[in-house]
């Protein structure tokens, strides 16, 4: 048990902080570390140690992270060690980037990048061809998900009365449940509505019209962002197939062996480290799809984008009043983030973390209530 | 795909610069009559500013009878190269014209100048017509 706790916790960070620096990677030229910058001063010394001192801070704090749930592991605290380095982890990561994106900031204001700099916006008047996410993923997560429900029907009758509903951070069953329709097969319904959000999200993301970010020529700002799109909506689509075949195993596993508890763990660090995987490759993927295009004609000036950082807090969060758009594209990151310039934007953000306080909230409840 | 292309610290107003491209598209083909455009609120998602700013182009254009817009089939472009004018589009245009040429002579160009000039940009406009691969600028 406390060595599987002694790896949790590690194992997760770093493939977080991996997954963070790959972020970064995939930054368009004109945002390092989040900060909108001319093309002209991208690759400037204060930008490359600001980026090089990020990704020093990161595995900085994993070092941190990892001997505090060391030491919460060997005194004995299991689930605690387990869930506060990776928030700790977390927190300090983003602590990191306002830290370390600080210098950039400064020359930038300082040195008067952006003065007698030209800029544009671009966006598309037409509409865009609409591609389809793939629909093979989710078709195979569907038929993963009904094998793990056929193998269920065909056990039920044999299942014994008490079915385990809740099992710890170590695999080991803590709580129990009388054998139904719902105890037996309700893990694999929370797998297919995952299924089914994350199958529509990937088609919001294929309508969704991206903005464009104008730091090259039209064209090509305009590729990166159908590229972006196109690299979402895959990884949504092939997300729906990882998930349902982690939850099934997890399921199979636990209604088959539900004895050795190393084997439920397998599935579900197994099931972690693939999404893990797959974000990484669609990220690498994307990258791939863009290095040819970005050779481009060097004579040709380029426009930059419009110097936008007064509405990114922190480089994170997005204020913008004048923005009808209630989602934008992240500017760090994967996926889009809510404009809390518009009340709609502050409503959803609130009930979001209503909804997660109270998700935790009800989980310790339940935990403790046992 | 129309991209439009706007700088936003050009002494010409967003709407303006919106307007004009896409005027010059119609002119030169990259945009063709019955072609769907954007709605007002897309565009300016797409743009991040405000819906009033580009809602002043398009109404500029459905003004001008080269766009209109149905709640059925949204904003779609009204007018090409082959159709007529506008009503009342001429008599507009000339007064607008005589502004432009009067800049020309004030400031001392040559008349040969001034017609090639204008010569030179229709043939432009036709060239990209007939040859529509290439993108306008």
């Amino acid at each position: 048990m406390t060595g599987f706790v002694l790896i949790f916790a590690p194992v997760f960070t770093a493939l977080f902080g991996v997954l963070f620096a790959a972020i970064v990677a995939l930054r368009p030229p004109g945002l390092p570390l989040s900060v909108r910058v001319p093309q002209a001063h991208a690759n400037d010394a204060v930008v490359v140690t600001a980026i090089r001192r990020f990704r020093w801070g990161l595995v900085l704090a994993w070092v941190l992270t990892t001997g505090v749930a060391v030491v919460l592991a060997l005194a004995g605290f299991e689930p605690l060690a387990t869930i506060l380095p990776v928030l700790a982890y977390a927190l300090i990561s983003i602590v990191v980037l306002v830290l370390s994106r600080r210098s950039i900031l400064h020359a930038k204001r300082e040195g008067g990048w952006f003065e007698g700099v030209p800029v544009r916006m671009t966006a598309q008047i037409t509409s865009p061809a609409y591609h389809h996410p793939p629909i093979v993923w989710p078709a195979l997560a569907v038929v993963v998900l009904a094998i793990a429900t056929a193998v269920d029907v065909e056990l039920y009758p044999n299942l014994p009365s008490s079915i385990p509903v809740h099992f710890d951070v170590a695999g080991q069953a803590d709580r129990w449940a009388a054998k139904s329709i719902w105890s037996v097969f309700g893990l694999l319904m929370i797998g297919a509505a995952i299924v089914m959000l994350l199958a529509v999200l990937s088609v919001v993301a294929a309508r969704y019209s991206a903005r464009i970010q104008t730091d090259d020529t039209p064209e090509q700002s305009a590729l990166r962002t159908r590229v972006q799109r196109s690299m979402l909506t895959s990884l949504l689509s092939q997300l729906t197939f990882v998930i349902a075949l982690g939850i099934s195993a997890i399921d199979v596993t636990q209604r088959l062996a539900p004895t050795p508890s190393w084997a439920i763990k397998v599935c579900a660090i197994g099931m972690v480290i693939l999404v893990m995987v797959v974000v990484i490759a669609a990220v690498v993927r994307g990258r791939a799809q863009l290095q040819p295009a970005n050779v481009r004609d060097p004579r040709t000036p380029r426009p930059d984008a419009v110097d936008d950082d007064e509405h990114w807090k922190g480089g994170l969060i997005y204020v913008n009043r004048d923005d009808p758009s209630l989602v934008v594209p992240r500017r760090f990151g994967l996926g889009w983030t809510l404009n809390l310039g518009r009340p709609a934007g502050v409503v959803i953000a609130a009930l979001l973390f209503a909804s997660i306080a109270a998700l935790i909230i009800a989980v310790n409840l339940l935990a403790h209530a046992r | 795909m129309m991209l439009i292309d706007i700088d936003p610290d050009s002494e010409s107003p967003l709407y303006q610069q919106l307007r004009d491209q896409v005027v010059r598209a119609i002119a030169d083909g990259t945009l063709h009559p019955g072609e769907a455009l954007s709605s007002v609120r897309q565009l300016a998602s797409q743009f991040g500013i405000n819906t009033a700013t580009v809602g002043k182009g398009y109404e500029l254009l459905r003004h001008e009878g080269l766009v209109r817009t149905s709640r059925r089939s949204g904003s779609v472009v009204a007018r090409g190269p082959a159709d007529d004018p506008a009503p009342g589009f001429i008599a507009d245009w000339t007064e607008r014209l005589r502004t432009l040429l009067a800049e020309a002579v004030a400031q001392g160009l040559p008349e040969a100048s001034i017609r090639a000039a204008t010569d030179t940009l229709l043939a432009e406009f036709a060239a990209r017509r007939a040859n529509p691969g290439r993108t306008s600028s």
